[in-house]
């Protein structure tokens, strides 16, 4: 009967894999719900006289509420104009030809290979001449370009949308922006939403380009803000807790709904190898 | 006009292809042939050709730190491979709701900022924190932020963040083999243990190579782990290309210096990529 002990066992294992991907994340929420004074005399890991105090206070007497409307405001934009973006470039790439398509292509293939951690630093040093340092506009530009949202939306253009349809709508006379917003469109929407999410969630968790571009705390991204909290140290360490712990809580709450209300449009864009900013 | 249809198409995203990715690179190496003073007005001032990565190439903290990387490297690359492995045969296996609710589970910590990760993990790692109290409890040495441990700190940290993301790719791989073939395996015969060796690592291969691929090149950019780490314990500043990087730049006031380290960097990543796109396209 060997095969319903290596069964239990594999079940075991990955009972225990679960919890490891789970602890930090319940220990966040656990001690949030803590005063800073109990936070460590306390289990860890079980509630002990939960209160929201911590989100009430950080919410209102820091930053923190700039931070995340700063966040979704920014991933957002980038999302949306990133988005467009590669629809209309996977659009032509896609479904017109044209000389110097495949040098274009090729372009794109060598962008996709370059991180955009890696030119973190390049982008910050030519922003400074380019007067974006310290705007909303030095992160939403940089992290909006997506090769890989363009490679993806070629590929989308070339297997999913069918000629005859295009044709047809040029045949009633419609302008070629006519068909791309009324026909190409309508068959790129959950492409545009899988690219949406990856720049989107790309954006959201940057750090080093803010880190380089954002010198004013009110223009902070959530991590930016976190982080700074933790490096400038604070003369009200309750409130350092308080910032931290509920600041990681809403982020995680929020990227959670995302991510299990967007499941099949993350994966879709996973399987052609989607890579995190 | 329909044949300047596509030039209006594809000239948005190619201009910002070209300002905030083009520009940049090559702004960069442009820079890294100065050595501009501190306050020097412009930084294209003292050319000096090849002599910052003259510099690069003899400076210890940056190789110091290389090497430190290699290390990580070499223990994150197999502990990573096998774990999204085993996890990924484990969920192919249960198509149902444990399945669905495991896949959430594995995936869920790349939902969660790095930096944010790092900040909950750090605090865990503290005396009085859970991996601490557990550590000690186990008689093992708990300080996971001595200088000698960070590196096992960080460790952790990478593969908590990146097995969920891999465990997805390879679903996506094992979805993707015939079942044809896995009905002559059973026609033949063959046990479990059997269709996994040869069948479902074979057909995975290439997926194993992507993988690799990404987590070499995503070691080297590590800079938000360590960033936060260095505030809770000492990480050494050129722990990371992208953290001397920044060091550089922010403490030393050196930018055309950085612009040399950021361009090896760019080109060696280029270069893994290169290698292991190929791969995967000729296999594709």
């Amino acid at each position: 009967m060997k095969r319903p002990l290596s069964n239990t066992l594999a079940v075991v294992v990955m009972a225990i894999l679960a919890a490891y991907f789970l602890l930090p994340i319940w220990w966040a929420l656990v001690e949030s719900t803590k005063l800073y004074a109990a936070a460590f005399s306390t289990n860890p890991l079980w509630f002990s006289n939960p209160t929201f105090f911590n989100f009430v206070y950080a919410f209102t007497q820091s930053s923190l509420l700039l931070w995340l409307a700063n966040s979704l405001i920014e991933s957002g934009l980038a999302g949306i104009l990133g988005a467009l973006l590669a629809a209309m470039a996977g659009f032509a790439l896609g479904k017109y030809t044209f000389r110097g398509r495949h040098v274009l292509t090729l372009v794109v293939a060598v962008g996709l290979m370059i991180p955009s951690t890696a030119i973190a630093f390049p982008t910050f040093v030519l922003e400074q001449q380019l007067g974006l340092v310290n705007t909303y506009q030095g992160v939403i530009f940089p992290t909006a370009v997506s090769a890989f949202g363009t490679y993806f939306m070629t590929i989308y253009a070339q297997e999913s949308i069918p000629k005859e349809v295009l044709d047809a709508a040029r045949i009633d006379g419609a302008s070629e922006w006519q068909v791309f917003t009324s026909v190409a469109l309508r068959y790129f929407k959950p492409a545009i939403v899988t690219i949406f999410i990856i720049i989107f969630a790309g954006t959201w968790n940057n750090y080093l380009l803010p880190l380089f571009v954002l010198r004013n705390a009110s223009l902070y991204m959530l991590p930016q803000g976190l982080a700074s909290v933790l490096i400038n140290g604070s003369t009200f360490p309750n409130l350092q807790y308080a910032i931290q712990l509920s600041g990681s809580v809403v982020t995680i709450l929020l990227m959670v709904g995302l991510f299990i209300g967007l499941e099949k449009y993350i994966e879709a864009g996973l399987g052609l190898g989607a890579v995190r900013g | 006009m329909p044949k300047l249809a596509h030039i209006l198409f594809l000239l948005p995203f190619f201009a910002f292809f070209t300002v905030f990715i083009i520009v940049p690179v090559a702004y960069t190496f442009a820079l890294s042939f100065f050595h501009a003073a501190p306050a020097a007005s412009s930084l294209f001032t003292n050319y000096v050709g090849g002599a910052q990565y003259a510099r690069a190439a003899t400076d210890q903290t940056f190789w110091h730190g290389y090497e430190s990387m290699l290390y990580l490297t070499l223990l994150w690359l197999p502990i990573m491979l096998v774990l999204s492995f085993v996890i990924a045969l484990f969920l192919d296996s249960r198509r149902g709701k444990l399945g669905a609710i495991g896949k959430v589970v594995v995936f869920l910590p790349y939902g969660v900022p790095t930096v944010i990760g790092t900040l909950m993990w750090g605090y865990m790692y503290t005396p009085g924190g859970p991996i601490y109290s557990f550590l000690s409890f186990v008689h093992l040495s708990p300080n996971l932020l001595a200088p000698n441990a960070i590196i096992y700190a960080m460790l952790n940290i990478i593969i908590w963040e990146w097995v969920g993301y891999n465990v997805v790719i390879l679903l996506a791989g094992l979805n993707a083999v015939p079942t044809t073939l896995y009905d002559a395996a059973r026609l033949d015969g063959a046990s479990p243990w059997q269709v996994v060796r040869h069948i479902k690592f074979p057909m995975l291969k290439k997926y194993f190579v992507f993988i690799s691929m990404l987590t070499i090149i995503g070691d080297q950019l590590l800079f938000n782990e360590p960033f936060v780490l260095s505030n809770l314990s000492s990480v050494p500043f050129g722990f990371t290309p992208n953290l001397y990087i920044f060091h550089v730049t922010y403490f030393l006031d050196e930018f055309n210096y950085a612009a040399a380290i950021a361009f090896v960097l760019i080109a060696i990543s280029l270069v893994v990529a290169a290698v292991g796109v190929r791969y995967f396209w000729k296999e594709n």
